[in-house]
């Protein structure tokens, strides 16, 4: 098997307020589309922010960040210019993330034209990849500013405008969080399809589980800035490893069933520095705990072509699964 | 919807100016502009009685003599004590910017609420004038009110008072306008409580916090507008121991190498301005506007 | 609403702005304590032939309004009366000065511009460092000494104890005017120039910490370009607009440095006028600085309209 296009190792990051990443690890291979789950506080806005050099200056990086074999940490000038290109990132907020009094061909065609296009092609790009995320009229959407498009548009916007640069990795942050629904539908239809057609690889943030799982092959869970669980999409909701993921998938309403109570998970989601030093930071609220969950620190299990942090992963096969009855 | 709108019992959001700890919130640099100003004002009132010596005949022999020995600022051009003059110079410095902040604040709260109350038609009148009256300047409109009116504090202070007018009239509808979109205002109107009670009783007491920021930091304008107008020989009028007329006519010593009474006029001018600054600034952060 | 209307409304708003502005300089001479004619004449003593004449210039015996009418024409024709004081026509006495003043508040605008909004941005881009801390301190200070405060100390440092600048007077000739006009200017331009110096470091800093600005970085854009694109290009709408308003405002702050520094302007000229209740030529100086004060900010409304786009055209999202 090929090196992967994305290797994670270790990723440890600290902020003087405390720890929010520790022992980080994921890898990504080219093509592939892997969603990284969690809840607030949970460390996945900052593990991407860690991939991308987006870290806030104050941060402190330890280990490991390879994309396609260069360490991402040391690159710097017309190198670090290069990986940004091929590696491109979709924000959440599309609004706050593209500047408002500038026109959208302007938004689009920037990255293009600090390459050196010239700006009348960097433009007939913008509008061919307009038209490929469903927006009509492209000539006329390049001249128009953010203010007078809705939001749905404008992540659509922000999408085509990171394809621009014909990346290998996209990373997405929660890009339809701020959407309605039934927008959300839409863009993750146009991400899906984009992707496979272009065989790029992604790395898709949310913290919806099922969301993940529509679009993604592999799912990885976050807790408290450390990676739980890594599994097959497909598997990961009826079959999870890790005691955190099965409240997780246990905790969403299904639609079409009737319970008499919301299942919810006890206490609150843990942010990295909250968490014990020693241990599962999942342990106080976890219903499997035993002693040596509390102890020493938790290592990384393989299991059925999964990787879960729980040292009991073996002993409870069988009985995290969702059971619908 | 909070428990009290169920009950029935409007609850109107605190932003009232607390009065035990006033302060709080606003720093060091807000408690210590407040000592300034509660000394200014102090000296205001007992100014004249706290001056050692004589503000008012001259003695020529004593024109610009330096500092000696209970005469620790020295005497100015008409041989006066310069600490005794600043001490009673206080009150005419602090008074009418009282009377500016005082009336502008009268007329601007209430064209600000009303224009918020009724919006629509006499909102966008009211907003439309004001922004036409902007145009005058407020030095300028007290130049002009002088020469019609004659030199003197009061015209000064009366025309500065209505140039800031517009700004304040602005500044309060804003807020008065997010107040009036509260969800205990539509309460209290289907109650049947009449528009002008809801404006005066809880609208302009939520105003509060914000008013007393504005009136503090609108002091300090109104001091060195008053004070550059005395200054110019039309607000004012000599003898009378102004900071602003001080600074006039002392300047003439700067030229012959005696700067300390101007400047000591100046200085007091100054502090007191940067305290009212500091402290309407505070305020204002903190009334969370 | 399109640019043109937009343009059109704020054009009419002037508009008003100068009729409302001009009646009220009009009527000062009808609300003066006495009559009309006691106002106009200062309370002088004149033979009867010049008050026939006053009469008839002013219209003085015709209803209000007829008056304003008369009056507002002879100005649109660039008629402002007689000074009483100086027995020449305002409009003669003004040209003269008007040069004098105009220099002088161009030069305090100048120093306002380069200085305030460079040392803004240069300390707005490093926050935290030297240069930021004592341009803080340096403006909180500064930002309270009003102009003729700063005039005083000015003369008493830079005129009297140094010498490198005269204490007074205009100069003559270009250069000589300038030296003289040194001095004043930096007094007009110093508390402006720290509240223009702050504002713009606070709107560069704000601007820096926004999410767009994290979006250029992450597609490489080189870090000049993210700087004059987006953190300046953005900074400049709260820029403009307050450096428009401190510049507007040094209209009126000009007629006490130029009395401090014995400058003949129109400031001086002005205040001088007041004093002996020549009202003519107060009206006719308040009607061109008014005037001037309107139309800088109306500049002001429509560079921030051309600035962002957000303002003119509406934020109706399609």
């Amino acid at each position: 098997m090929s090196s992967p296009l994305l290797e994670v190792s270790g990723l440890t990051v600290t902020l003087p307020a405390g720890t929010v990443l520790r022992d980080v690890s994921l890898s990504l291979g080219a093509g592939e589309a892997l969603g990284l789950v969690g809840e607030s506080g949970s460390g996945k806005s900052m593990t991407v922010k860690a991939i991308s050099r987006l870290l806030p200056p104050k941060a402190a990086a330890t280990g490991s960040i390879r994309f396609d074999g260069t360490e991402v940490g040391a690159l710097s000038g017309p190198a670090l210019r290069a990986f940004r290109s091929g590696v491109a990132m979709v924000f959440q907020d599309p609004r706050a993330h593209i500047n408002p009094v500038r026109r959208i061909g302007d938004f689009m065609t920037e990255a293009l034209r600090a390459q050196g296009v010239r700006r009348g092609e960097a433009l007939a790009r913008a509008g061919a990849l307009l038209s490929e995320v469903g927006i009509g009229d492209a000539a006329a959407r390049l001249r128009q500013f953010p203010h007078e498009l809705s939001g749905g548009m404008l992540q659509r916007v922000m999408i085509a405008a990171a394809l621009l640069t014909e990346p290998r990795l996209l990373l997405a942050d929660e890009p339809t969080t701020a959407l309605d629904v039934t927008t959300q539908a839409e863009v993750m239809a146009i991400l899906d399809e984009l992707r496979r057609e272009r065989g790029m690889a992604l790395l898709f943030i949310t913290h919806d589980l099922e969301l993940a799982a529509a679009i993604c092959d592999r799912t990885a869970v976050m807790y408290a800035g450390q990676v739980v669980e890594v599994r097959q999409s497909d598997v990961l909701h009826d079959d999870p490893l890790h005691p955190y993921t099965a409240a997780l998938a246990a905790a969403r309403p299904d639609i079409s069933r009737t319970e008499p109570r919301l299942r919810a998970i006890p206490g609150r989601p843990l942010s990295a520095f909250e968490a014990p030093p020693g241990g599962c930071a999942f342990a106080p609220r976890c219903e499997f705990a035993e002693e040596a969950c509390r102890t020493a620190a938790i290592p990384v299990t393989e299991l059925d072509g999964g990787l879960t942090r729980c040292v009991r992963a073996t002993a409870l096969r069988g009985q995290l699964a969702v059971t619908h009855g | 919807m909070t428990a009290s709108a169920l009950t029935g019992r409007p609850e109107s959001r605190s932003r009232r100016v607390p009065l035990a700890g006033a302060l709080r919130g606003t720093g060091v640099a807000g408690h210590a502009s407040a000592v300034i100003i509660v000394l200014a004002a102090f000296v205001a009132v007992f100014g004249r009685w706290l001056a050692p010596y004589d503000t008012v005949d001259p003695n020529p022999v004593l024109a610009f003599v330096g500092p000696v020995g209970g005469h620790p600022l020295g005497f100015d051009f008409e041989g006066r004590d310069v600490l005794s003059r600043l001490l009673a110079g206080a009150q005419t410095s602090m008074i009418g910017p009282l009377a500016v902040v005082a009336i502008s604040l009268l007329i601007g709260i209430a064209l600000a609420v009303a224009s918020a109350w009724r919006r629509g038609a006499v909102d966008a009148t009211v907003s439309a004038g004001l922004g036409i009256v902007f145009a005058f300047p407020g030095i300028l409109l007290a130049v002009l009110s002088t020469a019609v009116f004659g030199a003197g504090l009061p015209a000064a202070a009366i025309a500065l008072a209505v140039a800031y007018i517009p700004y304040v009239a602005r500044v309060l509808r804003g807020a008065a306008l997010k107040e009036r979109s509260q969800p205990y205002v539509a309460a209290l109107e289907v109650q049947g409580v009449s528009g002008a009670a809801i404006c005066v009783k809880h609208i302009i007491p939520n105003l509060s916090s914000l008013i007393v920021a504005q009136a503090t930091i609108m002091f300090g304008w109104a001091m060195v507008d008053l004070a550059a107008i005395s200054f110019l020989g039309l607000g004012v009028q000599a003898p009378t121991p102004d900071w602003g007329v001080m600074i006039s006519e002392n300047a003439v010593g700067i030229q012959q190498g005696y700067p300390l009474p101007a400047l000591a006029a100046g200085a007091c001018v100054i502090i007191v301005v940067i305290a009212f600054n500091v402290l309407g600034e505070r305020l204002l952060e903190r009334s969370g506007s | 609403m399109t640019r043109w209307r937009f343009l059109a409304r704020r054009l009419a708003m002037l508009v008003a702005s100068l009729l409302v502005a001009s009646f009220v300089i009009f009527s000062a001479v009808q609300v003066a304590p006495g009559s009309a004619l006691s106002a106009l004449t200062g309370g002088r003593a004149l033979p009867a032939a010049s008050v026939a004449a006053l009469s008839a210039r002013y219209h003085l015996n015709d209803p209000f309004f007829e008056q304003y009418w008369y009056w507002l024409d002879n100005v649109l024709h660039g008629n402002l009366g007689t000074s009483i004081e100086w027995r020449e026509n305002v409009t003669t006495l003004m040209r003269s000065l008007a040069g004098t003043t105009a220099g002088l508040v161009l030069y305090a605008a100048v120093i306002i511009v380069v200085l305030g909004v460079g040392l803004g941005v240069a300390s707005g881009l490093r926050p935290g460092g030297w240069l930021d801390s004592s341009v803080l301190v340096a403006t909180a200070v500064s930002a309270a000494v009003p102009s003729f405060i700063a005039a005083m100390v000015l003369i008493a440092v830079f005129a009297v104890q140094l010498g490198w600048f005269p204490p007074l007077g205009n100069g003559s000739g270009f250069g000589d005017t300038i030296w003289h006009l040194t001095l004043p200017a930096v007094a007009l331009a110093v508390s402006s120039l720290a509240i223009v110096a702050r504002v713009t470091r606070a709107a560069v800093r704000e601007e820096a910490g926004r999410e767009h600005v994290q979006t250029a970085v992450s597609r490489g854009i080189p870090y000049r370009h993210i700087v004059s694109r987006h953190i300046l290009r953005n900074a400049a709408i709260p820029i403009t607009t307050v450096a428009g308003i401190t510049i507007a405002s040094l209209i009126a702050v000009d007629a006490v440095v130029e009395t401090a520094f014995s400058i003949n302007g129109l400031g001086s000229l002005l205040v001088q006028a007041a004093e002996d209740k020549d009202l003519a030529v107060v009206q006719g100086i308040s009607l061109v600085l008014v005037a001037a004060f309107v139309v800088i900010n109306l500049v002001v409304d429509l560079l921030y309209a051309v600035l962002d786009p957000r303002v003119v055209l509406g934020t109706a999202a399609r």
